[in-house]
């Protein structure tokens, strides 16, 4: 967000909050600093150079500087060290503690993808100062944390949550109100759990139901939007239908003290005909009530996208990508544009090549009819032209693997992270892929995980390149064009017993950060058997430490710096070898006996913590404990 | 913009405390401001332009920046903004020229500002911001001379303040 400095001149810092007295005496000082008498005399401590040279003036000194200045030089600072300044003296403190610092410093957060608390508020005009840095000094001291060395854990005390068992297809809902979480129970219910008073703060049963397959924070009201679907049965057609329900869980208030219970809601419900896999839906909009699901036409085996345009009326476009439907793949992700006037849908095919398509959201409404079901209901497919159709490729980055490259690729987790959009700040989209690119023997564990991550900048539409021939296809890498990749060793999984087929990485995405367990192999240490020993038996067992490890992926704004959104591989590199980093660190002091019973994680950079699932036998009976490691 | 016959050029200079300084277009004009006024007075040859906010010994040095920075390309339209305020890295030449005694660090910062070499103020500023990087209050005061004038019961008041802050 480019700034002017003029403007800085004209706005001042007229928000600035100094204490009572400053006010009267300081009135005006910007402008009379020059004959400030008292700051200038004073001989230069620091300085062990023998007499500076002499100058006209009076020689200047830091808080002479104009404000203009001084605010240049205080946006490159941290947060830490702007809550210093402002104990320095007074004319330091006024514009230490002024909108237009905070307000930078929000803004800063936010285009890196740090989200700060909106509570309530849809802009940050609406913040009063107090509130504004109070969320700042938060989300950045959160962060700070992460990315101390050895960052030590503050707390955390066993949530016992009983026999509950957690899903493991669905994340642990947090950041909304940190006091509460939100738990998906294995195919059955969400369980809501009070941290403070270590109590089950309501639970709504989906007994039946098959999956919480999407979910979506809206911090205007509190809540949390989630997609419940499950599978069932049509007895007159000899048919199996697709339920959808759209839940909103509403959070109590930070501001009570007492412990409330969670309200869940049921905001409608929709049967469709097809069957569709739960992972393939996704919200696009709370304040539109929109979202979508992916599935396949069965005459052709095309991908279809269904988007409900207003869930509370079902009505709907059913698009026809006229792509080979794989699952999982062909719609890898979806979101609006940052204008709310196009869908951006990025696919993956078959020979492992990514896409990004636009279709005009006008056109989608356009061609909307009323949700229908049952037999006799004939959906109208339409197949719309893209109004921009991107092939991506990593092609600034060389020696990088694509995709392609890696044999049977097994996507785990796909967390796109749409970066909130607002004044001043791109609406960059950051996708994480967390995948298995060498599954091993089920049982016998681990095979090598990677992580990927890219962004995409949603606010510049592609523009063909002259020399692809294709008006609609261009092959340049307008977005994407950071790409990271990560290789995971040793990575510890779980497996669910009621699906033995499927291992979990005990991992988990939140935005550009991704924690997991890992497993190191120690040295082998005989172990006796004591059975055996009287016959000089010794056995020798392998032995594994495992350790929580965290790594927080380059920002988007670091990665994303002209206006056609290509970064320069040397570009890139310079960034990433300063503050941007792709270092792996351990976070230090989690009991040995959590890791080592873990079988679920949950990071929530948001709210700066990790959620270990630890589940043990008990005399016969299994419980699940819940262990909240807060890093700010 | 820059013709050949502008490459030859000589520009003079005259500071706040009258002096005259004679040096090539192309280092004069790595100044936005001096190449401003080199554009509006046109080729009426040899009129010297009068820089009454800087004075002949941050001329000096400010030039010798000018100097050493002629080729360098043009610099990044302003979207390269965001990388300004993540990185705090100076280059090895700009580190040992900024090397200077506190008041001409300022005086350099000023007459940066007033004539526009964005890239000269960004060495100037990142310079200052790294002297503050990581200091306490008490740090800062004494390494700029800066007087306490809180009294006690602000800076409880302050420190208070600050508190949840640290605590988080």
């Amino acid at each position: 967000m480019p700034k002017p400095f003029g403007r800085w001149r004209r706005r001042r810092v007229e928000e600035a909050q100094p204490l009572p007295r400053v006010g009267k005496k300081h009135e005006g000082w910007e402008n009379d600093a020059d004959v400030s008498p008292k700051l200038i005399t004073l001989p230069n401590t620091i300085s062990s150079e023998p007499a500076p040279i002499q100058t006209s003036r009076n020689g200047t000194s830091f808080e002479q500087l104009p404000v203009e200045l001084l605010l240049r030089i205080f946006f490159t600072l941290d947060v830490v060290d702007i809550l210093s300044l402002s104990q320095v003296c007074r004319t330091i403190r006024n514009i230490a503690t002024s909108r237009t610092i905070w307000n930078e410093y929000a803004c800063n957060l936010l285009r890196r993808g740090r989200r700060i608390t909106l509570r309530g508020h849809t802009s940050l005009i609406d913040f009063s100062l107090d509130e504004l840095r109070r969320s700042v000094v938060q989300r950045a001291s959160a962060e700070r944390a992460w990315l101390q060395d050895g960052c030590k854990h503050k707390s955390s005390k066993p949530y016992k949550i009983g026999f509950w068992k957690l899903d493991h297809e669905a994340s642990i809902l947090q950041g909304v109100n940190p006091r509460y979480l939100l738990c998906p129970i294995g195919d059955e219910a969400l369980l809501g759990w009070d941290l403070r008073t270590d109590a089950q703060a309501g639970l709504h049963y989906y007994h039946a139901w098959g999956t919480l397959a999407a979910s979506m924070a809206d911090h205007a009201t509190d809540s949390i939007y989630c997609l419940k679907v499950r599978a069932v049965d049509d007895v007159d057609d000899e048919l199996v239908n697709t339920e959808i329900a759209v839940l909103k869980v509403t959070f109590p208030s930070s501001d009570v003290e007492e412990m409330q219970q969670l309200v869940f809601s049921e905001v409608c419900t929709l049967t469709l005909t097809m069957t569709f896999v739960s992972k393939d839906c996704q919200i696009l909009s709370v304040p539109h009530r929109m979202f979508c699901i992916a599935f396949a036409r069965i005459e052709t085996w095309t991908t279809i996208l269904q988007v409900v345009l207003d869930w509370s009326t079902g009505l709907s476009t059913y698009i026809d990508m006229g792509i080979t439907y794989i699952f999982g793949r062909s719609v890898i992700s979806a979101q609006l544009s940052a204008d709310n006037e196009n869908l951006i849908v990025h696919s993956g095919d078959e020979g492992g090549a990514q896409w990004v398509r636009w279709y005009s959201m006008a056109d989608i409404r356009a061609s909307a009819v009323p949700h229908g079901s049952g037999a006799t209901w004939d959906p109208v497919f339409v197949t719309p032209t893209p109004k921009h159709l991107s092939k991506l490729s990593w092609s600034s980055e060389p020696n990088v693997p694509t995709i392609a490259d890696v044999a049977e690729v097994k996507t785990v987790y796909v967390a796109g992270t749409r970066w909130p959009a607002m004044d001043g700040i791109a609406p960059i989209t950051s996708t994480t892929i967390l995948y298995d690119s060498v599954t091993g023997p089920v049982g016998g564990p681990k095979g090598l995980w990677t992580i990927s991550q890219y962004y995409d900048r949603t606010d510049i539409p592609p523009t063909p390149s002259p020399a692809s021939g294709s008006p609609d296809v261009d092959d340049g890498c307008w977005c994407a064009c950071a790409r990271n990749l990560l290789t995971l060793k040793d990575v510890a999984v779980s497996w669910d017993s009621s699906r033995p087929s499927s291992l979990f990485p005990i991992a988990s995405i939140s935005f550009s950060h991704v924690a997991w367990i890992a497993m190191e192999e120690e040295l082998a240490l005989p172990h006796v058997d004591f059975r055996l020993r009287k016959l000089g038996f010794i056995r020798f067992r392998r032995r594994y430490k495992r350790s929580l490890k965290i790594v927080t992926l380059p920002d988007p704004c670091a990665a994303l710096q002209d206006a056609t959104g290509r970064t320069s591989c040397e570009k890139r590199d310079r960034l990433t070898s300063g503050l941007l980093y792709k270092e792996v660190k351990t976070i230090e002091g989690i009991p040995k006996d959590v890791l080592n019973k873990a079988n679920r994680i949950e990071l929530d950079a948001m709210a700066g913590t990790i959620t270990i699932g630890t589940r043990e036998r008990k005399k016969k009976a299994w419980s699940t404990t819940l262990h909240v490691f807060r890093y700010s | 913009m820059s013709t050949t016959e502008d490459k030859t050029r000589k520009v003079k200079l005259v500071t706040s405390d009258n002096e005259e300084f004679e040096v090539d277009w192309e280092v004069a004009t790595r100044s936005v401001l001096i190449k401003h006024m080199l554009e509006d007075i046109g080729e009426s040859e040899e009129q010297a332009i009068p820089l009454p906010n800087v004075t002949a010994n941050v001329l000096k040095k400010v030039l010798e920046w000018c100097e050493h920075h002629r080729k360098d390309p043009e610099p990044a339209p302003e979207s390269s903004d965001d990388n300004r305020k993540r990185t705090l890295e100076i280059g090895d030449w700009d580190a040992k020229f900024i090397q200077v005694d506190q008041e001409m660090l300022f005086e350099i910062i000023l007459a940066a500002n007033y004539l526009d070499i964005k890239a000269l103020l960004d060495v100037g500023c990142k310079t200052v911001a790294n002297m503050i990087k990581g200091k306490q209050p008490e740090e800062i005061r004494k390494m700029f001379n800066i007087v306490n004038d809180f009294t006690p019961e602000e800076e409880a008041q302050i420190k208070k303040e600050n508190e949840w802050a640290e605590d988080r």
